[in-house]
């Protein structure tokens, strides 16, 4: 599971120990990245 | 069988005009709604995103890339089939239908310039999409005609001189009109009778039985196609039913 920090735009991955916190600048505010998985939607 | 005599007005690939006789009211809006909803087109039905980084969600722009009318060759394909398309913009610049590389050469977005989605500088739409082959009964996306209606041929009689002191109203009417057999659109009189007849009392009636036929298409069939598949299919289910019930 990948995250993008707010602040510095890094990527960040979590650790169950590190808590949600970017290691690079402290920022706590980290946005989920999309999955790369190819999405299949009906349309309707 | 039984013969019809078909008049053409205006003729076009995609818009026509045709005074269809004898027939009857009922018989007109079974074309009318034949047009509408028992010609397949093809229609993308399922999208495929890889990648979307554009400001809008997939489904809206599903939802946008099923509306986009496709060229659809009747002949050479049957219900249900599919057709495989594919999109890949990147920002700054709009995705247009243009954009939709097909893998069949005949099953092509049917105008070019259908806009998508604006794409920003670092957005990017890859899509892959699957078209099928339906009727608009089953979704409207499917609907090849598009603005199909009738009305009754007019015929303008002179019966007599306008009073001399009358108001000098407008008398307007939209349609065809017959004039010794000829058949006149009302926009060659700018809609209004006292233009083509001026100083005259006029009577206006229908012509029993002769409908004048307005049939526009998105462009995924002609509309020769779509008239003479929309007479097949009821023929086919009048064939059906015809079955059905001999016993």
């Amino acid at each position: 599971m990948s995250y993008k920090c707010s602040r510095c735009k890094r990527d960040v991955t979590l650790d169950e120990y590190g808590g949600v916190r970017c290691p690079y600048c402290g920022h706590r505010v980290l946005l989920k990245e999309r999955s790369r998985d190819i999405k299949e939607v009906d349309v309707e | 069988m039984e013969e019809y005599d078909v008049q053409f007005v205006d003729r076009d690939d995609r818009e026509a005009r045709f005074v269809v006789r004898p027939i009857s009211p009922a018989f007109a809006n079974g074309i009318r709604r034949a047009m509408i909803a028992d010609v397949p087109t093809f229609s993308i039905d399922t999208v495929r995103f890889i990648e979307n980084s554009s400001v809008m969600f997939d489904e809206q722009i599903g939802l946008r890339l099923g509306l986009i009318p496709l060229t659809t060759p009747l002949d050479d394909f049957e219900v249900g089939d599919t057709v495989t398309l594919s999109l890949d913009v990147e920002g700054p610049d709009t995705a247009y239908s243009g954009d939709l590389v097909s893998s069949d050469t005949m099953v092509e977005p049917a105008d070019r310039n259908v806009p998508i989605i604006d794409l920003k500088e670092g957005q990017r739409l890859e899509i892959e999409a699957d078209a099928v082959l339906d009727t608009g009964r089953e979704h409207a996306k499917h609907q090849g005609g598009v603005a199909v209606g009738y009305r009754h041929l007019q015929r303008v009689e002179v019966v007599g001189d306008r009073p001399e002191f009358a108001d000098d109203e407008a008398n307007i009417l939209r349609g065809v009109i017959e004039e010794d057999g000829d058949l006149v659109p009302t926009e060659e009189f700018d809609h209004d009778l006292t233009n083509r007849y001026p100083e005259s009392e006029l009577t206006v009636e229908d012509v029993p039985n002769a409908f004048v036929f307005h049939v526009e298409t998105d462009g995924s069939v002609t509309v020769d196609d779509l008239v003479v598949r929309a007479v097949d299919t009821i023929e086919s289910r009048a064939n059906e039913l015809r079955e059905a019930v001999q016993l």
